[in-house]
């Protein structure tokens, strides 16, 4: 345990901005692995807060002031812009003012020492009036130099033509004046080149991005011997090494475009790509874009992913905790007779199996968590290690695993975590496992729960393997046995029974999964069919008759069919909605944070 | 400035109490500030300042958040006044986006515990974050009294305690510099810091006189 006062010592430490790596993986690791010491470490903070808000001497017409000239001296294109420009600085200060303090005394030695006269008409001082948009360097670590072979120093500008270079070891951060944000790791050399909006060239070595938001037509771009990577506002990294470029996004979305054949692909945050592995695999179910969708629904408070985030936040523990099944052979025998609590025993162990791999596969992405997304490729791999035997393992597999498995590789696909390896045990399961057993079920001659299972679960595979022809073809003969997966006698019985139709309930949880699945991965965008709007309608009145006396799995299901996206409605009543914000989708495994795409619900 | 007790004296420290105003005058100064005049639009910021500042204080992770949000918040005002509805609660408004910013900012850097990014910042981020959707949302009346106070507390300490919290409260003065200035070393320093920060909040929430 840490002493308390080397704790206190690296709290002030933090509070100047001055922590060493080596410090700050010091305090990270004892707030990490102590809430008390997290608690402690925010009490304290929020003291010097208090402290610091009560006594400085600043005024409140100071801050006046402040607004006054950024409102006048500079109207954005829209309040969201300007905004994020601010808070865009407040990031980029806390990030480069870690040394400033000394920085400042170095550079102001530094500044008598070198006078050289050339060093002034080069890019030091103000920019010339025709380049009032160059960057200023605001923090320098180590030796860098112009393309002059002049030193780099506080405060000089990078003007169009320039070129800075960092020696191994040294650091350059340069800000624009709208907040963008780019630091040179050692080994660098970045030029700036001429163009509308802001055009960088790297040629070698490895940049960070905090770009603030621009108009589409004055949109940064790094350009590399092989890529270009096109930005509008976001937070990302180019490297440039052995002719190659990678690149990593932590924030927004960017353009990826590939010099050789013009290949490109939108790559979101937490994920990666090496330029000549472009495009990155087609997703199943969770476009970048999506993604971020979600990232911004939630960041702006919206409901219903606000409060399935903060759901599944209180939930990462428990997650983390169960005990993964042993790899090898489980039983899944039938679910009636003798065998039941055999049967039910296999369906809870790969229930909470693929509950806490959803689960964190989606937080991992989500918030780039290490950890979260660790144990999810953890629980992947266990999965696809489950051998599966008895009377009902087709069915498990191709309802439960095949479904979670696929989701979760879909969302960590991509990412950092992410390697061949696991790409190629995902490969070698489906072709194995997966695929067989969904395309038992499917096979079945006529339409009943099973075949719709199998038939989602094979449109998962085909969707994982990027084989879009045969997403939309399963798509057409899913449409076409829509009429005697949802009989209209099934429909006039769930709206009057007593007791949940189970089988009409599992035909429209796995339709609509396969719905959603051919419009992300197939581009299926077609209106549902009437028979699809008639079984929702007898749903719709079956639970409104039930409300708060919806079972379990009504409630799960109301919550998937609820919203404005196709095939979905907005009459199910509230009382009827899934009051757990966490389990309510597709089927009552899933997150609604999945199910629901806040794009289509503007 | 005078030289007094080794530090610099200052007339006044700390920000204002908000200025009173009633709803008509509220108004009055947003439907100036919308025609365009900035003076008016400085007056309402001046007004809502202080519940603004003191809500942050108490929310955000770090002081640069606090300097930042505030800003970002009063900018963001500025360029959404035509949707402000005239009902005499522009305070709140203001507060309100000044929540949202802050949240949308928490959970921005909760999640980027990844590339180029602290992994600090996140966990203090995340963990603010939680405070915030737990509730809490309004600094109460006893939390704005509370900061009042403390200026009154800061004259209740030892001459040099105050010096040191001056020093660092005031001037942000890096503790390394301070601990060559005490002659002491920066984890010595950092714990009368850090009990004299206790010392002042105590004091400042009615719990007990300075020692």
């Amino acid at each position: 345990m840490i002493d308390e006062r080397r704790f206190l010592e690296l709290i002030e430490f933090y509070l100047d901005n001055d922590l060493s790596a080596a410090d700050e993986t010091e305090l990270v690791s004892v707030v990490e692995r102590s809430p008390a010491h997290l608690q402690q470490l925010r009490s304290i903070l929020r003291d010097q807060n208090i402290c610091r808000t009560a006594l400085r001497g600043f005024t409140a017409s100071d801050i006046a002031q402040r607004v006054s000239h950024l409102v006048q001296g500079w109207r954005p294109a829209s309040a969201a812009s300007a905004v994020s420009t601010v808070v865009a600085h407040a990031v980029s200060r806390r990030q480069t003012t870690a040394r400033l303090y000394w920085i400042r005394m170095a550079a102001a030695a530094l500044i008598v020492l070198v006078t050289a006269p050339m060093l002034w008409w080069f890019i030091r001082g103000q920019p010339a009036d025709n380049d009032a948009t160059a960057p200023r360097v605001v923090a320098v670590t180590g030796r860098a130099l112009t393309e002059r072979g002049t030193l780099i120093a506080l405060g000089d500008h990078l003007r169009i033509g320039g070129i800075a270079r960092t020696d191994a070891g040294a650091q350059v951060a340069l800000v624009w004046p709208d907040g963008t944000q780019v630091d040179l790791a050692g080994g660098t050399t970045l030029a700036r080149e001429a163009g509308t909006g802001e055009h960088l060239r790297l040629d070698l070595g490895s940049i960070s991005v905090v770009a603030a938001k621009r108009p589409a037509e004055e949109a940064l771009e790094v350009h590399c011997a092989d890529a270009t990577v096109r930005v509008v506002g976001t937070r990302f990294a180019v490297a440039f090494a052995d002719g190659k470029s990678t690149v990593s996004v932590s924030e927004g979305l960017v353009r990826v475009q590939r010099r050789s054949d013009g290949k490109s692909s939108v790559l979101g945050a937490g994920q990666q790509v090496t330029v000549n592995l472009l495009p990155p695999p087609a997703p199943m179910l969770y476009s970048a874009e999506r993604i971020e969708a979600v990232r911004q629904a939630v960041d702006a408070g919206r409901h219903p992913w606000v409060d399935s985030m903060a759901s599944l936040r209180s939930q990462i523990g428990d997650l983390l905790a169960p005990r993964l099944p042993d790899a090898g052979d489980l039983l899944v025998p039938a679910a009636s007779g003798p065998q039941l609590d055999r049967h039910l025993q296999a369906r809870a162990e790969i229930d909470q199996l693929c509950r806490s791999m959803i689960g964190l596969s989606l937080w991992g992405r989500l918030q780039m968590d290490d950890p979260a997304a660790t144990a999810a490729l953890e629980r992947i791999r266990r999965a696809t290690d489950l051998r599966l035997i008895g009377d009902e393992a087709d069915l498990l597999v191709s309802d439960m695993l095949v479904v979670h498995v696929l989701q979760s590789a879909d969302l960590l696909r991509s990412t950092r975590w992410w390697s061949d390896q696991d790409s190629a045990r995902i490969d070698r399961w489906i072709t194995e496992v997966a695929f067989p057993a969904a395309t038992r079920l499917e096979d079945r001659r006529r339409p009943s729960p099973q075949r719709s299972r199998g038939l989602a679960a094979l449109m998962a595979i085909e969707a994982w393997r990027g084989n879009l022809p045969q997403v939309r073809a399963r798509m057409s003969q899913l449409r076409s046995e829509l009429p005697r997966l949802l009989p209209a006698v099934s429909n006039a019985r769930m709206a009057a029974a007593e007791e949940t139709d189970n089988g009409l309930f599992q035909n429209m949880i796995h339709v609509l999964l396969a719905v959603d699945i051919a419009r992300a991965a197939g581009g299926e965008v077609g209106a549902a069919p009437a028979e699809w709007d008639a079984a929702v309608q007898a749903f719709v009145r079956r639970v409104t008759r039930l409300k708060l006396q919806a079972t379990h799995a009504e409630s799960a299901l109301s919550s998937a069919l609820f919203g404005n996206q196709p095939w979905r409605t907005t009459q199910i009543p509230s009382a009827a909605l899934f009051p757990d914000t966490h389990t309510n989708s597709y089927c009552w495994y899933f997150p609604n944070l999945q199910a629901r795409d806040p794009r289509l619900e503007q | 400035m005078m030289e007094r007790s080794g530090h610099l004296e200052r007339p006044e420290v700390g920000p204002p109490m908000p200025t009173s105003m009633d709803q008509t005058q509220v108004d009055t100064l947003v439907a100036a500030a919308l025609a365009g005049d900035l003076e008016s639009f400085n007056q309402l910021v001046l007004h809502v300042y202080p519940q603004l500042v003191g809500f942050l204080a108490f929310h955000a992770p770090n002081p640069e958040l606090v300097d930042e949000i505030t800003q970002a918040t009063f900018v963001a005002a500025y360029e959404n006044l035509a949707k402000y509805q005239s009902r005499g609660v522009f305070s709140a408004w203001v507060k309100g986006i000044g929540r949202n910013l802050l949240r949308t900012e928490l959970s921005r850097r909760s999640r980027l515990r990844g590339i180029n990014h602290s992994k600090l910042e996140s966990l203090l981020a995340e963990s603010a974050l939680g405070d915030l959707d737990r509730g809490s949302d309004l600094v109460d009346e006893d939390q704005l009294s509370q900061l009042d106070r403390l200026r009154g507390c800061l004259q209740k300490l030892s001459p040099r305690m105050r010096m040191i919290a001056e020093r660092r409260f005031v001037e942000e003065v890096p503790v390394k510099v301070m601990a060559q200035q005490f002659k002491q070393s920066c984890a010595s320093l950092a714990k009368v810091i850090f009990t004299i920060r206790r010392e002042l909040r105590s004091c400042a929430e009615g719990r007990g006189d300075l020692t």
